[in-house]
C-alpha cells in the first residue's frame, strides 16, 4: 500500500506482526536471563516443583505477552516538519523526536520471522552520543522504503553538496560490485577461522559448567561418580582420545561451515550514490548501509586457508554513535583481489592512485626480539623443567609450540610494514597471514607516540593513530621518523578542509 | 632492502620536539602522593586483616615477605611518583595541544582542536582541597585516547578550556 506524503505525517503503528516480535524479542530476554534454571528443571527437581514451575513459566509467558501487546498499541510514530516523531511505552510514556538531520543511515534487517509476514527492521543510526539509536521492529516493506526515502531525501543537510548526493543517490541505480556464488559460499565456509569455532565450543561447555555449578549443583562429583576414573581413562585409552579430538575438529568445523552460510548466504555488495550496501542472511537477511565518509578505517585479510585459495575478507569500521562496536563494522567474506581494488577505487576515488606510489617500510628489528624474547622466556624453562621431569610428550609438545611461536614472530616481523603517503596510511601485517588495514589522514582523532624504556634505548617508539572507529598502531620505528610522521599527520589534519564524517 | 632511515618527509612542518613544555602545580604531586598513600593504606589494612585472621595459615617466612614487600613497593611508589612527576607537562600550540606522561614507560598524546568534541573541567575531592582542576579534552577517537592534563589551577584549566573551546567553534556542551 501506497501513502501519500501528508498520509505520513499521520499517526501509524508498527505492522501487527510486531506484537509478533516484541514478544519474541521479550522471551528470548528471558529466556537468557533464567536459563540456568530452565537447565535445572530438566535436570531434576521433584515432580510437584516441576509442577509449579510449569504453571510459573506459563503465568510469566501470558504476561509478557499481554504487555507486549500493550506495548504495540501505546507505540506510534508519524513525521512532522522534517521530524520523526515516536511516542512510547507501557508505565512511562516517552516522546522521541528525531530531527531528519541527525539520522546518519537507515538498515533494514530481516529475519525469518520478517520474512515470514513480509515485513522488515529499520535501525536508524542516529548521530551524538545523547540519542541513542532507534529501531522500528516490524514495518511493512512497502512503508519502510517509503520512509527512509523520505527521510534521507529531506535531510536538509550541514552541505548543500550533501542534499543532493542523499537526494540523488536514492534515484541512483545500486551497482554490483560484488556478488558471493554459492561455491564461493562454500569455499568461505571451508577457509574460515576453525579455530575460533573450537575455542567456541570450549568457550560454551565452560559457560553450561559454570552456570550448573553456580546453582549448587555439583556436576563434578556426580561425574566421578559416574565415571570413576574418567581421567585415567583418558590417559590411558588413546582411541578414546583420538575420537574425541576428531569429534571436537569435526565440529568445530561444521559450525564455522554453518555461521559463514547463516551469515553470507546470498551476500550482494552494492556501491550507490556515495555508499556501499551489503545484504546477506539466510535465515535472518540483512542490509547494512556505510556511507564513504563514515567509513574510518577499510581493512581486509586473508587467513592461512584463505591465501591457498586467494580469497579475501573485507572490513569497513564505520564512526558509530555506540561506542566503537562490532556494530558499526561492515563484514564482506570471499572477495577476490580485484574486487578489493574495486572496492578501494570506490572509497579512496581521486586519492587512489596513492596506492602506486606506496613505498612500504619495515618496522625495527626490536619488533620481532620482543617477541622472540617472551616466548623464550615462558617456554624454554617450561620446557627445561619438563625436560627435567622426564615427561618427554610433554616436552615434545612444548618444544614444538616454541618453535611454532618462533616462526611466528620472525614471520610477523617480516610482514609488518607501513606506507605513508599524501592522504592515505597504509599498515600491512598478520603472522600465517595477511591484513592490511588503509585509512585517509584527515580521519585522524589524535595521536599518541609511546615509548617503553627498551624502546628508548634503541630510539625507538611506537605511534598510535585513533579514528572514531578504532586505532592503528605503527609499531617500534626509529623515534624520528615517529616523529615527523606524527607532524605529517597533525600538519595534513589540521590544514584539512574535509569533514572526518 | 628498505633503510629504516630514509627521509621521507620534509623538514619544514612544525616540530613537536622544539616546544617548550609547561610543568603542572607542583601541589600537584602531594596530590598524586595522597591518593597513592590512601591506596597503600587500604591495601597494608586489607593484609594485616589476612595475617591476624587466622583464616589463612600463613607461615612466619611468608608473612615477612609480605610485609617486606609491601614496605618495598610503598617506597618504590613514592620515588616513582616524584619521578613520574617531573615527567608530566604540556604545551599548547595554535592548532593542537600536547600532553607527556610516564617515566619509563612515556607516552605523548596529541590532539587537533579541530578534532575536540568538548572540553570538561573536573576536580576530584583531594585535588578540590589543594585549589587544582583537570581538563579533559575529548575527541571522537574513544575513551582510551581522551586528553587528561592534570594539576592545573582552576583558572588555568579555564583558560585553556576557553581557548580550546573558541578554537574548535564547537558548543559548548555542558
Amino acid at each position: 500500500m501506497k501513502r501519500s506524503d501528508a498520509e505520513l505525517g499521520q499517526p501509524m503503528r508498527q505492522s501487527y506482526a510486531a506484537i509478533i516480535l516484541i514478544t519474541y524479542k521479550l522471551y528470548k530476554v528471558l529466556f537468557r536471563q533464567f536459563f540456568p534454571l530452565i537447565i535445572i528443571f530438566f535436570l531434576g527437581g521433584s515432580m510437584g516443583k516441576k509442577g509449579n514451575l510449569f504453571y510459573m513459566v506459563i503465568a510469566i509467558a501470558l504476561l509478557g505477552f499481554i504487555y507486549s501487546v500493550i506495548a504495540f498499541f501505546k507505540y506510534f510514530f508519524f513525521l512532522k516538519n522534517d521530524k520523526l516523531i515516536v511516542h512510547k511505552g507501557v508505565f512511562k510514556r516517552s516522546v522521541l523526536e528525531i530531527p531528519f538531520d541527525r539520522i546518519q543511515s537507515i538498515n533494514f534487517e530481516q529475519n525469518l520471522i520478517h520474512r515470514l509476514f513480509g515485513v522488515v527492521k529499520l535501525n536508524m543510526d542516529t548521530a551524538g552520543s545523547s540519542t541513542t539509536e532507534l529501531q522500528l521492529n516490524a514495518l511493512d516493506r512497502n512503508l519502510a522504503k517509503q520512509l527512509s526515502d523520505h527521510i534521507l531525501s529531506n535531510k536538509s543537510s550541514e552541505s548543500e553538496a550533501t542534499i543532493e548526493d542523499t537526494a540523488s543517490s536514492h534515484q541512483k541505480e545500486k551497482k554490483v560490485i560484488f556478488h558471493l556464488t554459492i561455491p564461493q559460499l562454500l569455499k568461505v565456509g571451508v577457509t574460515a577461522n576453525h579455530l575460533r569455532s573450537g575455542g567456541l565450543i570450549i568457550f560454551f561447555f565452560f559457560w553450561i559448567w559454570d552456570n550448573v555449578r553456580e546453582l549448587g549443583m555439583d556436576l563434578e562429583e556426580k561425574l566421578k561418580e559416574e565415571i570413576p576414573t574418567g581421567i585415567e581413562l583418558l590417559q590411558s585409552s588413546l582411541i578414546l582420545f583420538t575420537i574425541l579430538i576428531v569429534l571436537f575438529v569435526v565440529t568445530a568445523f561444521l559450525i564455522s561451515l554453518i555461521r559463514t552460510v547463516l551469515k553470507f548466504y546470498n551476500l550482494h555488495m552494492y556501491r550507490k550514490g556515495e555508499g556501499f550496501i551489503i545484504e546477506s542472511g539466510l535465515l535472518s537477511r540483512k542490509e547494512q548501509a556505510a556511507k564513504d565518509e563514515k567509513i574510518q578505517l577499510l581493512s581486509w585479510s586473508q587467513n592461512l586457508l584463505q591465501k591457498l585459495s586467494s580469497i579475501y575478507e573485507l572490513r569497513m569500521k564505520q564512526a558509530s554513535s555506540v561506542a566503537v562496536s562490532d556494530r558499526g563494522s561492515i563484514h564482506v567474506a570471499g572477495l577476490y583481489e580485484s574486487d578489493i581494488h574495486l572496492t578501494r577505487k570506490y572509497l579512496f576515488k581521486a586519492n587512489e592512485q596513492e596506492f602506486d606510489e606506496m613505498a612500504f617500510y619495515g618496522v625495527d628489528k626490536y619488533f620481532r626480539f620482543r617477541r622472540f624474547y617472551y616466548w623464550t622466556l615462558f617456554l624454554v624453562p617450561l620446557c627445561c623443567f619438563f625436560g627435567y621431569n622426564g615427561q618427554w610428550s610433554l616436552l615434545i609438545g612444548f618444544s614444538f609450540l616454541y618453535i611454532v611461536g618462533m616462526v611466528g614472530s620472525h614471520l610477523a616481523f617480516v610482514k609488518k610494514k607501513y606506507a605513508v603517503t599524501e592522504n592515505l596510511i597504509m599498515i600491512m601485517g598478520g603472522v600465517w597471514g595477511h591484513n592490511a588495514t588503509v585509512m585517509l589522514t584527515h580521519k585522524i582523532q589524535n595521536m599518541a607516540m609511546m615509548a617503553s624504556p627498551f624502546q628508548r634505548r634503541r630510539e625507538l617508539a611506537s605511534l598510535t593513530i585513533f579514528t572514531a572507529a578504532g586505532s592503528i598502531t605503527i609499531p617500534d620505528i626509529p623515534q624520528v621518523i615517529c616523529l615527523r610522521l606524527k607532524n605529517k599527520f597533525l600538519y595534513s589534519v589540521e590544514n584539512s578542509t574535509l569533514a572526518w564524517m | 632492502m628498505i633503510s629504516p632511515n630514509r627521509q621521507i618527509h620534509s623538514e619544514d612542518l612544525p616540530q613537536v620536539e622544539e616546544l617548550v613544555f609547561l610543568p603542572l602545580e607542583t601541589k600537584y604531586r602531594t596530590v598524586m602522593l595522597i591518593s597513592r598513600c590512601t591506596f597503600l593504606l587500604v591495601l597494608a589494612m586489607g593484609l594485616t586483616g589476612f595475617l591476624i585472621s587466622g583464616l589463612f595459615v600463613v607461615s612466619t617466612l611468608l608473612k615477612y615477605a609480605l610485609i617486606a614487600a609491601l614496605i618495598l613497593f610503598s617506597i618504590w611508589s613514592f620515588f616513582y611518583i616524584s619521578m613520574a612527576f617531573r615527567h608530566k607537562n604540556y604545551a599548547l600550540r595554535e592548532k593542537d595541544i600536547v600532553y607527556r606522561t610516564g617515566w619509563l614507560w612515556r607516552t605523548m598524546t596529541t590532539a587537533p582542536f579541530c578534532r575536540v568534541q568538548h572540553v570538561s573541567i573536573d576536580q576530584g575531592p583531594i585535588e578540590r582541597q589543594f585549589g587544582l582542576a583537570r581538563l579533559r579534552i575529548f575527541t571522537a577517537g574513544g575513551n582510551t585516547s581522551d586528553l587528561t592534563i592534570p594539576g592545573l589551577k582552576p583558572q588555568r584549566a579555564n583558560e585553556l578550556k576557553e581557548f580550546i573551546v573558541k578554537k574548535t567553534g564547537i558548543d559548548e556542551e555542558e
